[in-house]
């Protein structure tokens, strides 16, 4: 028993001697001379003296090491610590296993202080201080299908649902650059949503952008644009094909088709799109369904003349995808070759076909003085727009400090438009207006940029936009005749150019000078004839010739003064206008001195918010619209004419803003108020009865106001899980006219609107959104008169996602245009279903809109007159399914 | 007598030691995401002088907005910089700075949780090295011996010497018998290279902690804060997205694995 004992303890002794067999143990303490320990020391355990075995690096002066490897002759210990002197000691023909116990006392040393630098030859470094570069793999889910869909995603960019337009920290911008270059110009919605977003490497967001580079840091640092850089391989094509068969509630067809290419090699960019469908999506940057004005067009305003007789009727508040009932077929191609080191050449081609059908049942009442009456219109509506468009941009590169660009843009555009048109339940009238509008401008630039941070730029430009129309409506609306027909034409021709000299200094300011030249001539012909059984009566002519003269110096001045900015802009010219009619009786011409002079002041509070006031003051004559004086027909019960006058007009605008903007926190607040008066202007002055309305404006020097104050903003609520946007509005509107030989009425106009939208971020299958809308509107004559309307507008979507692969919404859009007259409500119901299989790249979708089949449509609106309600039809309801693959 | 000959000749050593030796190294530091485009090369100044170093980013491009007004904090050791020149055009530029204590053998250093400042407190020693004495390079006239070590899951080869100071390195990396001149990662993400070295300049001024009243967290603190943050923009994400979208927030340009995989919806 006791031998048994003996043994396993000899044998547990032999085992726990045997692991510590190959390693020495080293320890010791190192102090200084007065035996003070040494906090900060090394010790190197070496073999020899030239390479380092182990080491440690003790602190507190004690050191404790267990050697991890083998030492047969000697084991050198070196220490070294700071102001004092190495020392070395050794251990030579160590033993194994043994602990040793080695104490080192260093001695002072001083240091030599002699300074020695040494430098490497420097490689560049590039850091972009002006551009927030977005690590997308730190916002993406991998399922983005669009451009669109990740610009949603990053902080500080903002996309408006209807429009697409794209806003930087609340700024709008001015392109979508696609690897640094400009493919789509103010047309950059074509690619924000059609660009697949799997070839998209890197987003960068750059402030201080500069459309021509030369003028990079001297132009003002206000603009913003978006770059996407693109995954790089040396000839890339990426597109895709949706395309999705249906059918309407009466069982007509529902389709769409929608294929995009994007194709990318070293000296060539190029998109292609091209889509058609009628469910009611508007896939072209055009508008022919209401007319509304893109960006292009805001901003071009001046290189067009406007159709007198409008092609359009329609007004609307609900979405277009639900009203605008159309068979639209669009093409686009944009693409940039560079040619060479200096040349670059960009296209953009159009192709737009479209087929629009409309309702639309108009009630007018009309409540004045001593006339209570209601107007009916019962209209059916065919618009066929078909538009051809070509642009192109060259870009030269004459030296390293001067650009050379010309631009070339010609576009025509046909529209037809027919219309059965019962009026006041009893008077039936068809017409039929043709519309051939023609555009074509050239453009050419020249930079030069000096030294010093200046630069100067010359420009010349001419355009010309021609427009004809000819209007038929059968039977004569203003006799017992057989038919009426007008015809319109217009010829605007536009010759001028521009030289600037621009610069900027040190101190962050920029400024700049210019001179411009302009003239305009504006051709104006019309006829209104009245057919009775062969016989032509001449009811109405114009033949005018307006010429505008204008020769301006202006210049800005943009600068820093502790933490304010100062902009104030003036600029002075010369104006002469001529109206040139048939008759040398009607004949005008006036030379008028122009002015502009505006001063803004910005406050900066902190890196994230600012306070700014602006002040402005202009005169012009802006009077193209209102040049003709005798009767044009523009619609089966109005004419119109005008008595122009050239006096100078004058527009004073005052402005306040609070802005706030934390990229952060994705938090936001702007509050502005505006003021706007403006004097000297064209005022309506109609007849109105049941069968005929008559506007004719005129030049009046009294004056109209308008106040408006704007609250909106975003923040997420983190207890919730929520991001909430609000927006409201509050204008009211001093306005003036004369209505049935009235004297001249004062009139206001009060809206205000709310508006809350809500969006979950659970972590969950199951999401909510929701958007709400009141409108408050009320119109008051200066004869007592007042006339209200209140409207609701809410959407709520339930979204559920219960596996990786299917999706379900649901949406509820619910609406109230009249809260008081009739309790009238609509619902649209709206339902889809989609499958992506995992890993592939097609998907599958299943949608069904306006499930309760809300066949039409009511809107009512107020002026200071009346009342005014329309019908219109809707899109019925639809089911379709769809496939898309991407490649 | 005796008493104040000893004082005289401590005050004396210790005067000599405020005059003492310093080292300042520029670095030039390269990250290589896996896209070439995101690709960043900054420099970055390693000052050590006595048991104490500090090591900083070098941003001179506060240079271009040096006459403009707006300039917020010119201490160029410790806080960040904020340069903001005309009205919307900020530059953010945020002044890494490690401060480590060879005698207290602690690291205190700025961090970001989103925009968030944060210091984190660790031990200097954070890698466990293993040296290569054969493999020997030189780089500006000095000669490195290499070491290898594996820290937050990448792989890393270094070169020190212990000729110019007893300790010191870029960054995180220290804990060599030597001062660590160049840092590789294996997988070429991340390279540190010295582009000048300056010893015993005139500028010596003594580094001191500016870390000093600031609140101190743990590396592990810091990860779990962070992943507190990401779960944060996780939700912003989905409030954002898509009808139906799948959505996952992950880290994929780091030095340093902070353990948080991919968060996902």
């Amino acid at each position: 028993m006791a031998s048994k004992n003996n043994k396993i303890l000899l044998i547990v002794f032999f085992l726990i001697k045997v692991s510590t067999l190959s390693s020495q143990t080293l320890k010791g303490t190192i102090t200084d001379k007065n035996n003070t320990p040494i906090n900060v020391a090394n010790i190197l355990i070496k073999k020899d003296s030239l390479n380092i075995s182990e080491y440690i690096l003790p602190s507190d002066g004690l050191y404790e090491i267990s050697l991890n490897k083998d030492y047969l002759d000697k084991i050198i210990i070196e220490v070294d610590a700071y102001g004092y002197k190495k020392q070395q000691k050794t251990i030579t023909n160590p033993e194994k296993t043994k602990s040793y116990t080695l104490n080192f006392k260093l001695e002072d040393y001083q240091e030599s202080l002699e300074e020695v630098v040494i430098t490497a030859p420097r490689k560049a470094v590039v850091i972009k201080k002006d551009t927030v570069t977005y690590n997308l793999k730190s916002y993406l889910t991998g399922e983005e299908v669009k451009v669109q869909d990740i610009l949603k995603k990053l902080p500080g960019i903002t996309i408006n649902e209807d429009s697409g337009a794209i806003k930087f920290k609340g700024k709008t911008i001015e392109a979508l650059l696609l690897g640094g270059d400009d493919l789509f110009g103010h047309n950059y919605v074509l690619g924000s949503k059609n660009i697949n977003a799997g070839v998209i490497a890197q987003v960068q967001a750059i402030e201080n952008y500069s459309e021509n580079a030369l003028l990079k840091g001297i132009e003002d640092g206000e603009k913003v644009a978006i770059n996407l850089e693109l995954k790089k391989g040396r000839f890339d094509f990426s597109g895709n094909i949706d395309t999705g068969l249906g059918v309407f509630e009466d069982l007509d067809l529902a389709h769409f088709t929608s294929a995009t290419l994007l194709g990318v090699t070293k000296g060539y960019k190029s998109f292609a799109n091209v889509a058609s469908n009628n469910l009611g999506t508007n896939n072209s940057p055009f508008d022919h369904f209401s007319s509304k004005k893109n960006t292009e067009q805001l901003k071009e305003v001046d290189y067009f003349t406007e159709k007198v007789i409008p092609t359009t009727r329609f007004s609307n508040f609900l979405s277009d995808n639900r009203v605008n009932i159309n068979n639209q077929l669009f093409g686009n191609y944009n693409a940039i070759f560079k040619l060479n080191k200096k040349i670059d050449l960009k296209t953009n081609l159009f192709y737009l076909k479209d087929h629009l059908k409309n309702d639309q049942f108009i009630e007018n009442k009309y409540n004045f003085e001593n006339e209570i009456f209601t107007t009916v219109d019962d209209i059916s509506y065919s618009n066929q727009p078909r538009q051809f468009r070509g642009d192109l941009e060259l870009k030269f590169k004459t030296s390293n400090t001067s650009l050379l660009t010309y631009n070339f843009r010609a576009r025509q555009e046909d529209i037809t438009s027919t219309s059965a048109i019962k009026s006041n339940n009893n008077n039936s009238y068809e017409t039929i207006l043709n519309s051939d509008d023609f555009f074509i401008l050239n453009e050419l630039n020249y930079t030069k940029r000096l030294s010093g941070n200046k630069a100067i730029q010359v420009s010349l430009y001419h355009s010309r936009n021609k427009i004809d129309q000819m209007y038929e409506v059968t039977p004569s609306f203003l006799s017992e005749g057989d038919f009426n027909l007008q015809n319109v034409g217009l010829d605007k021709n536009r010759l001028g150019g521009k030289a600037s000299f621009l610069g900027s200094s040190k101190n962050g300011s920029n400024y700049s000078v210019f001179v411009k030249v302009k003239s305009i001539g504006h051709n104006l012909k019309s006829k209104l004839l009245d057919v009775e059984q062969g016989d032509i009566n001449n009811l109405s002519q114009n033949d005018l010739y307006y010429s505008k003269k204008k020769i301006e110096q202006g210049g800005y001045y943009n600068f820093n003064f502790k933490k304010f900015r100062v902009i104030p802009e003036y600029s002075l010219g010369i104006l002469q206008n001529d109206i040139e009619t048939i008759d040398p009786l009607n004949n005008q011409n006036k030379t008028n001195l122009v002015l502009k002079n505006s001063l803004k002041l910005r406050y900066k509070i902190n890196r994230i918010s600012f306070l700014q006031s602006s002040v402005s003051y202009e005169t012009d004559n802006k009077i193209e619209n209102y040049l003709f004086s005798n009767n044009i027909l523009i619609n089966n019960r109005t004419l119109l004419s005008n008595t122009p006058k050239l006096d100078l007009q004058e527009t004073l605008s005052i402005g306040l803003l609070y802005y706030f903007y934390n990229l952060q926190t994705e938090t936001s607040l702007n509050v502005a108020v505006n003021y706007n008066k403006s004097k000297n202007s064209f005022f309506v002055n109609s007849f109105i009865d049941q069968n005929r309305t008559s506007i004719n404006y005129v030049f009046l020097p009294e004056s109209q106001d308008d106040l408006s104050g704007t609250i909106n903003g975003t923040l997420f609520v983190p207890f919730a899980d929520t991001f909430v946007e609000f927006d409201s509005n509050v204008s009211i509107l001093n306005y003036k006219n004369l209505v049935n030989n009235s004297l001249l009425r004062n009139n206001e106009s009060k809206i205000a609107s709310f508006g809350i939208n809500f969006r979950t971020a659970f972590l969950k299958a199951i999401n909510f959104r929701n958007n709400f809308n009141f409108q408050y509107s009320d119109t008051a004559s200066s004869d007592g008169s007042l006339f209200i309307n209140r409207s609701l507008r809410n959407s709520f979507s339930t979204l559920f996602k219960p596996t990786e692969t299917v999706f379900f919404k649901l949406t509820s859009d619910v609406f109230l245009p009249s809260l008081s007259n009739n309790n009238e409500l609509y619902n649209f119901i709206d339902f889809s279903f989609k499958y992506t299989p995992k890993g592939k790249k097609y998907s599958f979708k299943l949608v069904s809109n306006n499930i309760l089949n809300e066949v039409n449509f009511e809107q009512v609106q107020v002026s200071d007159f009346g009342t005014n309600i329309q019908r219109t039809n809707l899109l019925p309801s639809y089911t379709f399914l769809a496939f898309s693959y991407t490649f | 007598m005796k008493h104040l000959k000893i004082l005289f000749v401590t005050s004396f050593l210790l005067m000599s030691n405020l005059n003492a030796q310093n080292v300042s190294i520029t670095y030039n530091v390269t990250t290589n995401a896996n896209d070439e485009i995101l690709s960043l090369s900054s420099e970055y100044n390693l000052y050590i002088k006595g048991t104490k170093s500090a090591y900083y980013s070098n941003n001179d491009d506060s240079k271009p907005y040096q006459d403009q007004s707006f300039i917020v904090n010119t201490n160029k050791i410790g806080e960040f910089k904020e340069v903001n020149s005309a009205d919307n055009h900020t530059a953010y530029l945020i002044q890494d700075l490690f401060y480590k204590d060879y005698k207290e053998n602690t690291l205190i250093y700025n961090e970001l949780i989103g925009t968030k400042k944060v210091i984190i407190k660790e031990n200097i020693n954070l890698i466990d090295w293993t040296i290569h004495s054969d493999s020997k390079k030189k780089f500006l006239e000095y000669e490195c011996i290499k070491a290898t070590g594996t820290f937050r899951g990448r792989e890393y080869e270094a070169y020190f010497t212990p000729e110019l100071t007893l300790r010191g390195g870029p960054w995180k990396f220290d804990g060599l018998p030597g001062i660590i001149l160049a840092v590789n990662s294996i997988d070429g993400y991340y390279n540190i290279e010295p582009i000048k070295i300056a010893k015993n300049s005139s500028d010596n001024s003594d580094i001191s902690n500016v870390y000093n009243n600031e609140k101190l967290i743990s590396w592990d603190t810091y990860k779990s804060d962070f992943k507190k943050w990401m779960i944060k923009q996780l939700k912003k994400l989905k409030s954002k997205s898509q009808d139906g979208e799948a959505g996952s927030v992950e880290i994929t340009d780091r030095i340093e694995d902070l353990g948080i995989g991919k968060l996902s919806f």
